[in-house]
């Protein structure tokens, strides 16, 4: 596979949280201006050619379709090259991707990917619950964010014995995890107690066994590695990318411990990057449930089959141990404002990778850090990302 | 003087009980109502015709439901021949402002060939919620082979049911003109002079018909009796589904006590018909009436909104084949793959010829769970059961509103039936629900005698 190496060298966020007063638009323009000004060497907009924006919410409830326009005149800069991508789940993970793909193809120097969403714009039940209504009329009855998860996390726990508990594990270490990080919506600490005791949302996850609804902005710029120096001395490279699609229908899928797509996401990127999970320094792993970490640890690599729980029990992903998973908090407790939130992962492994996360950092034996997201419409589609170091 | 041959039959009463001062009463489920009662019983008719739903040249349907005249009762019946199978060649025909004798009617009307008659009546009034169904065949069917109908008496006269009126729920209606014309009637049928030839009834099976009137019928009978007569008289009030429920009873005697007579009445007239049950044949019928029951939920009178209504043209495409669990069968490879719809090609060998298959109407529980918080008009809470089929394919379903999530766990029995989905400006959505089936495989397939609710032999007449 012959392509351009591109670099990391800007990156930007907002906070993410319930941000009432705050318009999608605002939430873009702060985390464009925060990445453009995090550019060590300093960026003029101008050198920006293409741009992409994650937004996922304007579809799904059709009040505005928003374009690429959106973001170009959010950002100041009507003109610009700007296409939106809505991919479920993945989307600013594969806006991200999309903008390696236009910069290792020679078409763009560099490129800006912008996620921003506004899903507190409306109420929790008639937010991001709708997406129940969406679909199949029939097949999708009643269904929701919860639903399309649980099967898989109840097959795992009743196949490999994963407990309550051990789900429970994992919202307290990305909770405290997430009081490390100022830009998190959830910086207050729980115990598995906590999760237990719980409200049930849907078997088997209590409300604490899930991540808010938020809003949030986040960007980044990518630009060809050999222009990198121009912006910064310690970018950070782009080793690989995978996404791949599922089975769609929950009765059609062929495995119920994981998400195919996810393995073959993975196993995507990790070619491309030339390295094996065993590499992995971090990892920002799609949580948007519990159990979902969990599953996902293992599809990615990082666990091997059935052993996930353990991991988290035996404290072997939380940082300092063998891989942190989710250092900056995670989506069940740094938030998921959708669009933004695969960049809001790329912007944690850039900042990891050059040792810039203070009380959170994840020491570094390999240089490796990987990116995911899984979901959309009867989680259809993962995307997997490889940053380096080196 | 009409005759009928019925050579299968069944009954349905669904699973949730109200408890009043006369003792237990079935009624519908949340999700369920006429259309879905007289398909769980027109399935276990055909399950256990000879030939199965294979031959069928025409279905007539009687439907009564609380929401009365607001049914849109063709497309109901449309939906009742998708869900049980049955071919789109197939004559349907619906009995609009179906009453208590609108089934027999139309087992009496039923032209050549073989025909499956239903009625349903989701309860009302003090009658039962109750499914029940009749496969009808021609007359020269071999006689040791069909429960044979031949009717005796008919006397009729005008009578508006509508005196009756709609009282308030707990009030009982007044009905006390009406059992008096409905006496006269049976008064006037019991000096038939064709009663002089039932020298050997034994056995009196009522639906639909109070004390009164079965006190003039039985006086009749007794002046005509050679023999000590040991009347069993067996009332089934079943609402519209009463008269060929009655017969699926006397169907499931143990031999030679089935034969007998039928006396009902409605619609200003009484009818009484000799029943002729012949040994050998009750594998053919069933009375499905679980064991383990549940108390109903409230059923919203406006269900949640779809992500598409039922009128949609995605509708058109795609509901047929959900309620007869068609799928499509690659050709090359096998690969069973649906909505048919949307998936014109093979996901495994890129096959683009499909085969219709029929997915497994059974299977197992392969992970359940219960979803406590739903979008906006859906029900409080929901069981969601991931089942597998049979057939080895995979099937997403919520299960009825009355399942508990205890009461699913992974590996447990469960069965895809026709479930109400949601109701929206006075138009049902059906579609296929899990239906725990350890409620119901203690009372299924065995003899009503053994099954059926012997405490509601009471003829109170509602209709």
């Amino acid at each position: 596979m012959s392509w351009n190496k591109v670099a990391v060298v800007g990156a930007g966020m907002t906070e993410f949280g319930e941000l009432f007063d705050l318009s999608l638009e605002q939430l873009a323009a702060e985390a464009f201006v925060n990445a453009v000004g995090s550019v060590d060497k300093g960026i003029s907009p101008e050198r920006i050619d293409t741009a992409y924006f994650a937004n996922v919410v304007g579809s799904l409830q059709g009040n505005e379709i928003p374009s690429g326009a959106t973001l170009a005149n959010a950002i100041g800069m009507p003109g610009l090259a700007a296409t939106r991508l809505e991919n479920g789940c993945p989307t600013g993970s594969d806006a991200f991707r999309q903008a390696c793909l236009a910069v290792a193809s020679g078409v763009s120097d560099v490129a800006l990917v912008v996620g921003a969403e506004k899903l507190r714009e409306r109420s929790t039940k008639s937010s991001l619950l709708e997406s129940g209504r969406m679909g199949h009329p029939l097949l999708s009855y009643g269904g929701t964010a919860a639903t399309l998860f649980a099967p898989q996390v109840l097959r795992h726990m009743h196949e490999y014995g994963t407990t309550a508990e051990q789900l429970a594990m994992v919202a307290e270490k990305n909770w405290s995890n997430a009081s490390l990080n100022p830009k998190a919506q959830r910086t207050e600490s729980i115990t598995v107690d906590d999760v237990l005791a719980s409200p049930m949302v849907c078997d088997p996850f209590h409300v604490l066994d899930c991540c808010p609804q938020s809003d949030g902005g986040a960007a980044v710029i990518v630009c060809r590695a050999d222009m990198a120096a121009e912006f910064t001395d310690t970018p950070v490279y782009v080793a690989g990318f995978g996404l791949a699609t599922d089975p769609l229908y929950l009765h059609e899928k062929e495995i119920f411990t994981g998400w195919q797509c996810t393995r073959l996401a993975g196993a995507r990127a990790f070619d491309m990057a030339g390295i094996g999970p065993e590499m992995l320094d971090l990892a920002e792993v799609h949580d948007c449930f519990t159990g979902v970490e969990l599953l996902n640890c293992e599809d990615l690599g990082i666990c091997a089959e059935g052993t996930s729980g353990k991991a988290v029990e035996a404290g072997e992903t939380h940082i300092g141990g063998r891989v942190a998973v989710n250092p900056s908090g995670g989506l069940l407790a740094k938030g998921h404002p959708i669009g933004a939130t695969g960049v809001a992962q790329l912007i944690e492994l850039y900042v990891q990778l050059r040792e810039e996360a203070g009380a959170r950092q994840v020491p570094l034996r390999h240089g490796f850090g990987l990116q995911h997201n899984v979901g959309g419409y009867s989680v259809g589609i993962s995307v997997v990302t490889i940053l380096a170091r080196d | 003087m009409t005759s009928s041959s019925v050579i299968a039959g069944a009954v349905y009463i669904p699973a949730c009980v109200v408890k009043s001062r006369r003792g237990e009463h079935r009624v519908c489920a949340a999700d369920e109502d006429a259309v879905t009662l007289a398909v769980e019983a027109g399935s276990q008719a055909l399950r256990r015709a000879p030939a199965g739903r294979n031959g069928v040249d025409a279905v007539i349907v009687a439907l009564r439901d609380d929401i009365g005249d607001a049914r849109p009762g063709g497309v109901d019946a449309q939906v009742v021949r998708e869900a049980l199978g049955l071919p789109s060649t197939v004559r349907v025909v619906t009995l609009s402002g179906a009453d208590s004798l609108s089934g027999l009617a139309a087992l009496q009307g039923a032209w050549g060939g073989t025909t499956l008659v239903l009625a349903a009546d989701s309860g009302r009034g003090r009658s039962q919620a109750c499914g029940a169904a009749l496969l009808a065949v021609s007359d020269d069917t071999p006689a040791n082979t069909a429960v044979r109908l031949v009717e005796v008496a008919r006397a009729s006269g005008l009578t508006h049911e509508r005196w009756n009126g709609s009282d308030s729920p707990g009030h009982e209606p007044d009905s006390r003109f009406l059992e008096h014309r409905y006496a006269s009637l049976a008064c006037e049928l019991a000096s038939h002079p064709d009663l002089a030839a039932l020298t050997d009834v034994t056995r009196i099976y009522a639906a639909a018909a109070t004390k009164t009137e079965l006190g003039h019928v039985t006086a009749a009978l007794d002046e005509v009796s050679t023999t000590a007569l040991a009347r069993d008289r067996a009332a089934v009030d079943r609402g519209i589904a009463g008269p060929l429920a009655a017969i699926v009873e006397a169907a499931l005697q143990p031999p030679p006590n089935g034969s007998g007579v039928l006396y009902t009445s409605g619609s200003g007239q009484a009818v009484l018909l000799r029943v002729g049950v012949p040994e050998g044949i009750s594998a053919h019928y069933d009375w499905f009436e679980p064991a383990e029951t549940h108390t109903p939920v409230a059923a919203p009178v406006e269900g949640p909104e779809l992500s598409l209504p039922v009128e949609s043209p995605f509708f058109v495409r795609n509901w047929g084949p959900s309620l007869r669990l068609e799928a499509a069968k690659c050709a090359s490879c096998g690969h069973i793959a649906f909505p048919a719809s949307q998936r014109p090609i093979c996901a495994k060998c890129h096959g683009r010829q499909w085969h219709k298959h029929t997915l497994a109407s059974e299977g197992r529980v392969y992970a359940s769970l219960q979803n406590k918080f739903l979008p906006v008009g859906f029900p409080r809470s929901l069981v969601f059961v991931l089942g597998e089929l049979d057939d080895g394919v995979k099937y997403w379903a919520p299960a009825p509103a009355e399942t508990a999530a205890d009461e699913l766990r992974i590996g447990d029995r469960v069965r895809l039936g026709l479930r109400c989905f949601t109701n929206r400006n006075g138009i049902t959505v059906y579609g296929m629900k899990f239906i725990p089936e350890k409620t119901e495989t203690a009372a299924a397939g065995s003899s009503a005698m053994a099954n059926t609710s012997r405490g509601h032999r009471t003829s109170g007449r509602n209709r």
